[in-house]
C-alpha cells in the first residue's frame, strides 16, 4: 500500500511537461542542515498567509477546469514546493511545449516569468542560488541536477517521439489554489494524509491552523 | 519533509514513512486520502468537460489499492475525506465504503 500521489492533471491539450532536478547520489543525507536555506534566502520576509487564506479561491475542483481563471487567482506569493523526496532538490512545475515554452506555475521569486520570454536556461538560472553561499557538496549536486536538466531538455526537444518519455516523467503537484481550498474545507485539529507525496494538503492544512497534523508517508 | 521545513512549520508534522496497514496507535480527526490516478484514457480540454473515454473504475484506476486504504482508514478515524476524479460514479464511491466496513 505504498502510495505516491497526486497528479492533478492540468486542462490544456498541449504536451507539458514538468522537470526535477534529481541529483545522482541515492543516499539520504541524516543531517537535514544540508538543506537550510543560505541566510539571504531566509531573511526574506515571509508572506502573511492570514491574508492569504482570504482571498477568493476559485471554484475549480477537478481535471478540466478554466485555465484563466486559475491564472488570475494565482497568488503572488507563489509556494515554493521541493520534493519530499531528498533526491529531489527543487521542482520545476507546469511546463507546456509549443512552438514558445511558456512557463505556468512558476514561483514569482524565481526571476523571470514572461511566458514567451522564459527559457529553460532562465529557469535554471532563478533556481540557482548564490554560489559563495554553498559549500562544495551543495556545489556538486547543483551540477550534477543541472546536468540531468539538460539531458533532460535534449530528450523532450529532440523528437515528437520522446513524448513518450515526457509522460512517464510528468508528474504534477497539487495546485496551491486547490490545496488550500482543501485545507480549508479539512479544518480540524489533527490530519493523517495517508498517500501524501510532496505534502501540499499537510503543509496547507497547518498553516491554517496552529495544531498537530501528522502526515503518513505511505 | 523538506517543503515543511521551507514554510516552516516542520514542528508541526509528523512524517512517518511505512505502511499504512501498518500504523497502530494513531488516530486523528480526519484521514485524507489522495490516491494516484492512473486512468490514462482521457484527455481533457479547456472549452469542453467532456466525459473520458472508457470508464473509469475505483477499484481498477487508482492506486494504491483504495478498498483496503479506505477501510485501514476507519481504524484511525471515522472521518475520512476522499479526493477522486471529477467523473468518478457515485455508485462506486457508495460500494467502495459498503465494502470497507464489511471488511473491519
Amino acid at each position: 500500500m505504498f502510495g505516491f500521489l497526486s497528479c492533478c492533471s492540468n486542462s490544456s491539450n498541449k504536451v507539458q511537461r514538468e522537470a526535477s532536478v534529481i541529483s545522482s547520489t541515492s543516499e539520504i543525507p541524516s543531517d537535514l542542515s544540508f538543506f537550510e536555506m543560505p541566510s539571504t534566502f531566509s531573511n526574506r520576509p515571509r508572506p502573511n498567509f492570514a491574508d492569504y487564506y482570504d482571498k477568493d479561491i476559485p471554484s475549480f475542483m477537478h481535471q478540466g477546469t478554466n485555465e484563466t481563471s486559475f491564472e488570475q487567482a494565482r497568488p503572488k506569493n507563489k509556494t515554493f514546493i521541493l520534493g519530499d523526496d531528498y533526491k529531489v532538490i527543487a521542482k520545476i512545475t507546469s511546463w507546456k511545449i509549443s512552438e514558445v515554452l511558456e512557463v505556468t506555475d512558476v514561483p514569482s521569486s524565481y526571476g523571470k516569468l514572461t511566458s514567451s520570454e522564459t527559457s529553460f536556461d532562465d529557469m535554471i538560472s532563478g533556481l540557482s542560488i548564490k554560489s559563495d553561499l554553498l559549500d562544495d557538496k551543495i556545489k556538486n549536486e547543483y551540477l550534477e541536477s543541472r546536468t540531468f536538466i539538460n539531458e533532460l531538455e535534449k530528450l523532450s526537444c529532440s523528437s515528437p517521439d520522446n513524448k513518450g518519455i515526457l509522460k512517464e516523467i510528468h508528474k504534477e503537484k497539487l495546485p496551491n489554489n486547490v490545496s488550500k481550498y482543501l485545507a480549508q474545507r479539512l479544518k480540524c485539529d489533527s490530519i493523517i494524509d495517508a498517500f501524501c507525496e510532496y505534502g501540499e494538503i499537510t503543509i496547507q492544512v497547518s498553516l491554517l491552523s496552529g495544531s498537530s497534523y501528522p502526515s503518513l508517508v505511505g | 519533509m523538506i517543503n515543511s521545513r521551507i514554510h516552516r512549520i516542520n514542528h508541526k508534522i509528523d512524517f512517518i514513512v511505512g505502511d499504512l496497514s501498518n500504523v497502530k496507535n494513531k488516530h486523528a480527526d480526519i484521514v485524507f486520502l489522495n490516491p494516484q490516478n492512473t486512468f490514462t484514457d482521457y484527455t481533457p480540454t479547456k472549452k469542453s468537460k467532456q466525459q473520458p473515454n472508457g470508464t473509469f473504475s475505483l477499484f481498477k484506476h487508482l492506486k494504491p489499492d483504495l478498498l483496503s486504504a479506505v477501510s485501514q482508514s476507519f481504524k484511525i478515524s471515522q472521518k475520512i475525506a476522499l479526493k477522486l476524479p471529477w467523473f468518478t460514479d457515485l455508485n462506486e464511491i457508495a460500494e467502495l465504503f459498503h465494502l470497507a466496513l464489511a471488511e473491519l
